[in-house]
């Protein structure tokens, strides 16, 4: 389990560093998704995927049997809103330089 | 309950503020106003918050009741509560400088996003693990990506589309770094981490996390050679935005390596100390080089940033007190010597209708208080005695040799030549010789922005020759900085303690 999430993460990291490698802005918002997808499924392998877990609702009584890490749930939640927050930026970003430029690239430095 | 507040004020005021300021938009001297008072309560919170950690005492407060290792801690020592205090000081500059200074588009939003990006560094300064660490650097930034491209100009988000993407691609192997770190750690508090560090059994990954950080930590701080992203966006940026960003982005960014660093490798900083400063030297070199070659006044000091970060971080690299109460207290400089240069050189900017070098000529004489504030930083950031930059090279280069790292010291003396000279490159260009090219004289005599701009450059006066105390406050910052057990021994105490019992 933990080395199929592990080659997810992977892929999903380095196909979200490919689009943002491009100059186009709305690759790159969805470059940058991908992105962050990728890290946050590396954060909650990185903190153990125990077989047959429950999830982490259970009463004081309930003890013996293994359960998810609820601090690594509770990572990950709050880096999806705020990979939410940055990926509006960008989209509201491209939108902009849509309308400013008629374009959709960012072409490189120009030499001033 | 009093030191509870003195720890929640820098970070919760701002966003309160921030949050009051929205309905607001469109009333930019009703929200100058607001924020100035604001920032006022911010600069005596955190006078008082230095008073209190002045006698070395370091205040935790676990915020939920949770045990420090897996919950939210809030610690504000001497480190951090200095730091908070010219964060404070330039915030209040730049707002008496934001009045005369932005324009149409950029004046309706400028001001809430101003204090977002202070709850973001207050959070950075204040917080105990890595973790929210990453919330608050993301808020910051966030902040800051809209104040960039304020003005949604095509240059603008085109020259600060790299700023963006690095930031976001660092921001990314942050949390690969805090998620590596928690899965063989079992933690991502740092008091906790530093004992874990400094014990044996960690395994390889946790310290190929950790230099994972050291590398994140470099791109935010624009060392060398992870800089590229500073010196063309932040010209960009509209001057109030660019002297903000030179007076605390970056600042955040070395504090955050100050903050890490002596807590994660202090012990024992092996390889660590040769690489650093090696990167120390490079980066000021590469950056003062830069700033020579640029052709636009805020070009050049924007640069001229990478280099004066290296100073900073060359002070760390030494691991000696002497050398990180030098490097802090170059850091004090730099935030207001810097700031008030990016100010005068916007002023000469909106003078001349141009910031090209060249384009407006002469301001010495027609505008001779604008020029003696540029005058006085720029001289202070070259190391002129008494300035403050003076003081800071001193200590830095006492340091660098008692600690027996002669070549970088050597490096860091040709650096201010090279520093010098790129200042004389602007004085000459811009307020030199014969007036010409003044279009709008009157622009600069806006009295916020003139008085922003003095007030800061007084200031390097005032730290240069109040320089003795400011320095033996820095030296036990210092040392309670390399000696990390009072630290690790204040955040553990506050596990076994009732948060509510806190009440006198």
């Amino acid at each position: 389990m933990i080395t199929l999430a592990a080659i997810l993460a992977g892929v999903l990291v380095a196909c979200g560093l490919y689009l943002l490698l491009s100059r186009n802005l709305q690759r790159m918002a969805i470059g940058f998704l991908l992105l962050s997808n990728g890290v946050n499924l590396l954060v909650l392998t990185a903190a153990g995927l125990p077989a047959r877990a429950a999830p982490p609702l259970l009463g004081e009584g309930a003890s013996g049997s293994p359960f998810a890490d609820p601090l690594a749930q509770a990572f990950i939640l709050t880096a999806i809103v705020i990979g939410l927050g940055m990926a509006a930026f960008l989209v509201a970003l491209s939108t902009r330089f849509h309308e400013v430029s008629g374009r959709d690239d960012v072409e490189g430095d120009d030499g001033t | 309950m009093m030191d509870a507040l003195l720890v929640l004020i820098p970070v919760v005021l701002p966003l309160v503020t921030a949050a009051l300021l929205l309905p607001l938009t469109g009333r930019a001297r009703l929200q100058q106003a607001a924020s100035l008072v604001s920032g006022g309560v911010l600069l005596a919170n955190a006078m008082l918050l230095c008073a209190r950690t002045a006698s070395g005492a370091i205040l935790v407060l676990p915020l939920g009741n949770w045990s420090p290792r897996v919950g939210i801690v809030w610690v504000a020592d001497a480190l951090a509560a200095t730091m908070l205090f010219f964060v404070a000081l330039v915030s209040y500059t730049t707002l008496l400088y934001a009045a005369g200074s932005l324009r149409g588009r950029e004046r309706r939003y400028y001001y809430p996003l101003h204090q977002f990006l202070l709850v973001g560094v207050g959070g950075s300064l204040l917080t105990g693990d890595l973790f929210n660490l990453f919330v608050f650097f993301e808020i910051m930034l966030l902040a800051s990506f809209a104040l960039i491209a304020l003005g949604g100009r095509a240059r603008q988000i085109r020259m600060g589309v790299p700023y963006v993407i690095v930031n976001l691609v660092g921001s990314a192997l942050f949390l690969v770094a805090v998620g590596a770190m928690y899965g063989t750690a079992g933690t991502v508090n740092m008091a906790e981490l530093s004992v874990r560090a400094a014990g044996a059994g960690l395994p390889d990954v946790f310290w190929g996390a950790a230099a994972l950080l050291l590398v994140v930590f470099m791109v935010k701080t624009a060392l060398f050679p992870v800089f590229a992203w500073l010196p063309d966006s932040y010209p960009e940026a509209p001057v109030t935005v660019n002297g903000l960003f030179a007076g605390l982005l970056t600042k955040v960014g070395v504090y955050t390596l100050f903050r890490t660093v002596p807590l994660l490798a202090g012990a024992a900083p092996g390889v660590l100390q040769p690489a650093l400063v090696a990167v120390a030297a490079a980066t000021m070199l590469v950056g003062v080089l830069g700033a020579l070659g640029r052709s636009t006044i805020r070009g050049v000091l924007s640069f001229h940033i990478v280099s004066q970060v290296g100073y900073m971080i060359f002070g760390l690299a030494l691991f000696t007190p002497l050398a990180l109460a030098a490097g802090l207290f170059h850091t004090i400089h730099n935030m207001l010597a810097k700031t008030a240069l990016i100010f005068a050189g916007g002023i000469a900017e909106r003078i001349g209708g141009s910031g090209k070098l060249y384009a407006v000529r002469g301001l010495a004489r027609t505008q001779p208080w604008l020029a003696a504030g540029f005058f006085v930083a720029a001289m202070s950031l070259a190391g002129m005695p008494p300035l403050s930059g003076f003081w800071g090279k001193w200590f830095l280069v006492a340091g660098g040799l008692a600690a027996g790292a002669p070549v970088a010291t050597g490096i860091s003396l040709l650096v201010g030549l090279f520093t010098l000279a790129s200042m004389l490159k602007i004085w000459n260009a811009v307020f030199w010789g014969e007036p010409e090219g003044q279009r709008y004289a009157s622009r600069g005599q806006h009295r916020g922005m003139l008085g922003a701009t003095l007030a800061l450059a007084a200031m390097t006066v005032a730290t240069g020759l109040l320089a003795a105390p400011i320095f033996s406050r820095l030296e036990r910052v210092a040392t309670q900085l390399l000696d990390v057990t009072p630290y690790v021994a204040a955040v553990r105490a506050a596990e076994s303690r009732d948060v509510h019992a806190e009440a006198p």
